[in-house]
């Protein structure tokens, strides 16, 4: 999943970049609200993470503009200022969830997590395809009973095909989304990991849930293959 | 609105208005109706007191022509005066007809008058007898008028009866009118002390209806609500307040807390130190934070009674200046630096000194200038930077809280903007002033600040 992160503090921005990233997110950050708009205006971001306080343009012109230009990505806005009356106009404003500073990490994870899944066809925090089963929080998925180890990158891939079960994604698409813009990779990179994925999750089994689309996409078999 | 009932009728204010105004109403016409009366009465019986010689007069005349008339008195005279006449002898000469039968009046020679509360053959009453000597046919008389006082003085106890009864009424509709006014009066204030009463923290936007504008009561109604948006102004700024610091103070706890619940789960060895790096920043940040707080709240309670000490201004400035040294930013000191000490804390007006310097070495392109002079009755401070300056509109505001003018600077270089408002509330402590003025270096800020001499 790809996640902009607009925030002035040069702190928060190393830690939320790191825990990110740990995350198996790519990071892209901005420094102020010109620029996350541009940003998050020109290219697809799975959630983007808007800090109130910013200078140039603040959070809430931000994401209103955001919205105004037809942007539906997901927003969860930050603030360390008081009140009711900043988190009413966040979600006014056309954000989708408020953190106040200080936040639990944690916390901010499982909302960017809810945020994402929004934007998708599950609702529920496992998401679930016929007997394919992947918990992104702990990192793990299984095939029926059976678990089975993925490395991060297999894990964000088989994790974004999820979220679009049924539909077909480009490479591209998946390239945008599970690198960061300095990993210099090309669409090789994808079919090797998407090439591991089946090896892992399909071939012991037998099956065929992520299928391959003529004109460069793959799918996740909306039955789990 | 619902006015307590009793409580405001019976206000002592109304009570000792009304009283006061019926005693004093109700005196003023009991002695003027005193005095009429007795005016009256004493005008009255006066009126007729001329009567004697005048129809004794007429007597005499009428006897020197020819005999007495019958009757004595003419026929159109009331029923009020009758004569009798008296010889040299005090016989009987003649007299009117009721009087016919009585001896005479008064002793012959006798002129003195008296009231006689009966005489026989008249109504019964006070009747005034006048004797006046007189001339009647050659021979001296006495001619004795009658006059029925009673008759005459009628209108004095119409007039008294009037008065018992009127006199009582008046003073009713006094004291009446008087309650009236002074409760009509009195209810706009008594709801503007109730409005106020209910005014508590959070409805600070109420104000005081004003009904009419032009009388005490309404100046009193616009005063208590320029009070108002006073408090509400103040109370604004408060909140302003509170909210901008908390922000100020969460940002860097925010930080700490991330980069640590970050690390729990995403840190190797190698990372740690620029975590503790990081951490440590933000920990300073807050400290600096915390005490501009603490100082602020500090000078808005009032200069510490132990600080009235000299304080050596130039070497301050030659200090803060020296601390300067080896930074990017060239501060140069003004030479002379007159010998100039002023009265207060130490430590405060250091700490007017790092703030400015450090203000002009933030905004400057490459220097800063510090001078010292002498006004006469001050000592002038001026801080100089060559940098982009300080636009018009913005010259008043800087010395706000929490407000900075440029906000595209990292957050790690500028302040929180607390710099210019702590300089501001500790010169002002110490009886000076602290202005923008035009005339820096190229197009740059200069700030001065003026201390009074002790």
């Amino acid at each position: 999943m790809r996640v902009l992160v607009v925030d002035d503090e040069p702190s928060m921005v190393t830690s939320l970049r790191r825990g990110l990233e740990a995350e198996g997110y790519a990071v892209d950050v901005c420094f102020d609200g010109e620029d996350g708009l541009w940003r998050a205006t020109e290219f697809d971001y799975d959630v983007v993470v808007l800090d109130i306080m910013l200078p140039k343009l603040n959070g809430f012109v931000v994401a209103t503009r955001l919205r105004d230009a037809g942007r539906e990505v997901p927003i969860l806005m930050l603030t360390a200022k008081d009140g009711e009356l900043d988190q009413a106009e966040a979600l006014d404003c056309g954000a989708d969830d408020f953190l106040s500073k200080p936040f639990s990490y944690p916390v901010l994870l499982a909302r960017l997590r809810a945020l994402i899944r929004r934007g998708s066809s599950h609702r529920r925090s496992l998401p679930v395809v016929g007997d394919l089963r992947v918990d992104i929080a702990a990192r793990r998925c299984w095939r029926g009973d059976v678990e089975v180890q993925l490395t991060a990158r297999e894990l964000a891939v088989l994790d974004y095909l999820l979220h679009r079960t049924g539909e077909v994604v480009a490479k591209q698409e998946l390239l945008r989304h599970v690198w960061a813009d300095d990993e210099r990779v090309t669409i090789n990179a994808v079919e090797v990991v998407v090439g591991y994925l089946r090896r892992k999750i399909d071939r012991p089994f037998g099956r065929h849930s992520v299928e391959t689309v003529r004109g460069g996409g793959y799918r996740l078999a909306a039955d789990g293959g | 609105m619902a006015v307590s009932g009793w409580g405001q009728h019976l206000s002592p204010v109304r009570v000792r208005i009304t009283v006061l105004a019926s005693l004093v109403v109700g005196a003023a016409l009991v002695v003027a109706a005193l005095a009429a009366v007795v005016l009256l009465r004493d005008g009255l019986v006066r009126s007729v007191a001329g009567t004697g010689p005048r129809r004794a007069a007429e007597i005499a005349a009428q006897a020197q022509a020819g005999p007495l008339p019958d009757p004595l008195l003419p026929l159109d005279t009331p029923r009020l005066t009758f004569l009798q006449v008296l010889d040299e002898h005090g016989r009987v000469l003649d007299a009117s007809a009721p009087l016919r039968s009585l001896g005479p009046l008064t002793a012959p020679g006798h002129s003195a008058s008296d009231v006689r509360s009966e005489i026989d053959g008249l109504p019964p009453g006070d009747w005034l007898v006048e004797p006046t000597a007189a001339v009647v046919a050659g021979r001296p008389a006495t001619v004795v008028v009658v006059t029925n006082l009673a008759e005459l003085t009628r209108p004095v106890t119409l007039l008294t009866g009037l008065l018992l009864v009127g006199l009582p009424l008046l003073i009713g509709v006094v004291a009446l009118v008087a309650w009236v006014l002074v409760g009509r009066a009195l209810r706009p204030v008594e709801a503007m002390r109730i409005e106020v009463a209910g005014i508590r923290g959070g409805q600070l936007e109420r104000r005081v209806p004003v009904v009419s504008s032009a009388d005490e009561v309404g100046r009193l109604a616009r005063t208590l609500n320029d009070m108002l948006d006073r408090l509400e102004a103040s109370d604004e700024r408060q909140r302003h307040f509170v909210s901008d610091a908390s922000h100020e103070l969460r940002t860097p706890i925010a930080n700490m807390r991330t980069a640590l619940e970050v690390g729990e789960g995403a840190m190797s060895p190698a990372d740690w130190p620029l975590v503790s790096a990081d951490l440590l920043t933000q920990v300073h940040r807050m400290q600096a934070l915390v005490d501009d707080l603490l100082l602020l709240a500090r000078i808005d309670d009032g200069l510490p009674r132990a600080a009235h000490q000299l304080v050596d201004l130039a070497a301050l400035v030659r200090a803060s200046a020296a601390e300067q040294v080896g930074g990017p930013i060239a501060v140069t000191v003004v030479e002379p630096v007159p010998d100039a000490s002023v009265r207060g804390d130490a430590d405060q007006l250091r700490r007017v000194l790092v703030n400015l310097l450090g203000n002009g070495v933030r905004h400057a392109r490459s220097r800063v200038r510090v001078s010292l002079s002498a006004t006469a009755s001050a000592w002038e401070l001026a801080v100089d930077d060559d940098g982009p300056g300080i636009a018009l509109e913005d010259r008043e505001r800087i010395f706000e809280r929490f407000v900075r003018l440029d906000e595209h600077r990292a957050r790690g270089g500028g302040g929180v903007g607390l710099g210019l408002a702590i300089v501001r509330r500790t010169v002002t402590a110490h009886g000076g002033t602290v202005v923008v003025a035009d005339g820096g270096l190229a197009a740059g800020a200069r700030l001065i600040v003026r201390l009074p001499r002790p």
